[in-house]
């Protein structure tokens, strides 16, 4: 999996590529874990996610906690596709998120 | 003295055979890496050469005839080419077991070595126009040069830049190495100070070949005491191995058995037929479903899937499952069963994991199914004369994700011969080696080609499907099923007097 970073000031946008799954989640952890000063807000874009598991939320809803943590918006997640989109509403991750 | 001068042929010879041997047991021995082999094998057919070629240059000194000529120039060249090239070989040796030189102070000693090495050579073929040397008289005999010294002294210096390495570097080798390099070093340093003196003993040849063969006899040691040192390391490991296999095993066991896998599981209650299966993808698995009477006539059903695989979703599974069944005991809601164990979960999390849940509790007298859903796949229900269609029931968000977070409670009425199925995300997910996913219409297909079938034959229906769909391809997830059908209120006890007397 390929992940893009954008920053445009205090927004920090990761672009995922291919699949977030057990063997790839641990890269975005790591770059979320040591990639988040500064950051006030993030976004994840996922036009070019093809798939996520159970893996990829946990490091979605740490993402979304660590920002809880300072006080920060949600994290929106935008250009999800239908499976993707699906596997949000069922666990609830729509509720949680800022989903668009 | 005399003696030694004279058996001095006979002892070159034998050196040389001894030389020649050791290169013909470094061609054979496969446990030396590349570069050693390389360098011994350079010291030793040097040797060789140089004893043969010294050898030779004594036999012809002072032979008027013409191949004597040019044996002795031959040989008398070789001898002095050939103490650098053994030093070349000395230094490649060097600079592989200082592993690879990282030390750069080093490398570039070795680097200079070999500077003054190309010098000696260089040296030695102006010589034969100069005569820098060594010159040959009338007689044919080999006569020292006015550059001899010097020569002598480059070589010097390349032993002594070597030492230099080999002491910088001594924390890598044990003492048996250590010091056989430093004798390798030093024993030619002391023939050549001791041959300056005596022309004849062509000591510092002899002493460099003593410490070749020295040389081949140490790396064998330490390369079999390494080789030792690497067997005992694999057994070990192996053992350690067999112990965690073991133990995944039991554990695998342990976890299977504390799913209720008992069926029929309760053939003394005409109102319900339940069937549940659980195949993980790893040895232990992090998907569980249980089911368990509340009370008398309140049968409760939980189905869950762990994030994650193996040990510590099977640790965090068994929680869970402990968890929901205590405060199913108690008497509460599906609601404020999934809100209390979601608070007691998150209190706890440091792992973040989270559970996805579907709880049910079944009224068996009513055929009510009062249901919450925490963030788990749709459930499926087929009332009678009907097929199976997903319940898009109200999803609250998964448990140990956040904390405060709320569920609800809705209700659906199973008539009796409804079925209700419901699994966790491996069979929609599983795949096949086209990287296909089976799916949830390809679900509801097996599910309505059994649709008249008891449980047990709702489940079979759907796993032989996934297992055909498969194919070759490895189980990725957790298989997880269960199925249960309402039958009906219970008939009360004394209707059975019909038939009898009184």
């Amino acid at each position: 999996m390929n992940i893009y970073r954008t920053i445009n000031e205090d927004e920090l946008t990761l672009s995922l590529e291919g699949r977030l799954d057990t063997l790839t989640a641990p890269e975005l952890e790591n770059e979320i874990r040591n990639g988040l000063t500064g950051v006030e807000k993030l976004v994840f874009d996922f036009e070019k996610l093809e798939y996520i598991s159970s893996a990829g939320l946990r490091v979605l809803l740490a993402a979304e906690q660590a920002l809880e943590e300072k006080g920060a918006e949600k994290v929106r997640v935008v250009n999800m596709n239908s499976t993707i989109r699906n596997i949000f509403e069922i666990t609830g991750f729509t509720d949680v998120l800022a989903v668009e | 003295m005399e003696y030694l001068k004279q058996a001095q042929l006979s002892i070159m010879l034998f050196l040389a055979g001894i030389c020649a041997t050791t290169s013909l047991f470094v061609v054979f021995t496969k446990e030396m890496p590349k570069k050693q082999k390389q360098a011994l094998l350079l010291m030793d057919i040097g040797a060789v050469v140089l004893l043969i070629a010294d050898r030779n240059a004594y036999i012809y000194r002072g032979d008027p005839s013409a191949a004597a000529w040019y044996m002795v120039r031959v040989c008398n060249f070789l001898v002095f080419f050939l103490n650098p090239v053994i030093l070349y070989g000395f230094n490649m040796y060097l600079d592989d077991i200082c592993i690879g030189a990282e030390d750069r102070i080093v490398k570039r000693a070795l680097t200079i070595a070999n500077v003054t090495i190309v010098l000696s050579v260089l040296l030695l073929i102006v010589s034969q126009f100069t005569g820098f040397c060594y010159t040959f008289d009338e007689a044919n005999r080999y006569q020292r040069g006015p550059g001899y010294l010097f020569m002598v002294l480059i070589s010097l210096l390349t032993i002594v830049i070597q030492i230099y390495v080999i002491v910088r570097s001594r924390k890598r080798f044990n003492r048996k190495t250590l010091i056989v390099l430093l004798l390798f070093s030093a024993v030619p340093i002391l023939a050549a100070v001791v041959q300056v003196f005596l022309y004849g003993l062509s000591l510092i040849n002899f002493g460099l070949v003593a410490m070749v063969v020295v040389l081949y006899v140490s790396t064998l040691t330490r390369l079999s005491e390494q080789m030792e040192a690497y067997r005992r390391d694999l057994l070990a490991m192996t053992l350690q191995q067999e112990r965690v296999n073991t133990e995944l095993a039991l554990a695998t066991r342990i976890q299977t058995d504390m799913l209720p896998n008992i069926f029929p599981a309760f053939p003394d209650r005409s109102e319900m037929d339940i069937y549940a299966s659980m195949t993980p993808a790893k040895e232990v698995g992090g998907d569980f479903y249980d089911f368990f009477f509340v009370d008398h006539d309140h049968l409760a059903l939980v189905i869950a899937d762990v994030s994650g695989k193996g040990i510590p979703a099977a640790m965090f599974m068994m929680m869970a499952k402990s968890m929901l069944q205590t405060q199913a005991a108690a008497g509460h809601s599906p609601r404020e069963v999934l809100e209390t164990v979601n608070r007691l979960i998150c209190e706890n999390n440091k792992e973040k994991m989270f559970i996805t849940v579907w709880f049910g509790i079944l009224d068996l007298d009513t055929g009510l199914l009062t249901a919450a859903n925490a963030g788990h796949e749709y459930p499926i229900l087929k009332m009678p004369g009907t097929e199976f269609e997903i319940v898009k029931d109200k999803h609250g968000f998964v448990l140990g994700g956040m904390k405060g977070m709320k569920y609800t409670d809705y209700t659906l009425t199973m008539a009796p011969g409804a079925k209700l199925f419901v699994y966790t995300d491996g069979v929609a997910e599983a795949m096949n080696a086209g990287r296909e996913l089976f799916g949830i219409d390809r679900t509801l297909q097996a599910l309505n080609a059994a649709k008249d079938a008891p449980p047990e034959g709702v489940l079979r229906s759907v796993d032989e499907a996934v297992a055909r769909f498969a194919g070759s391809a490895e189980q990725v997830d957790d298989l997880t099923m269960m199925c249960i059908e309402y039958r009906g209120k219970a008939e009360t006890k004394g209707d059975g007097h019909e038939g009898t007397d009184g």
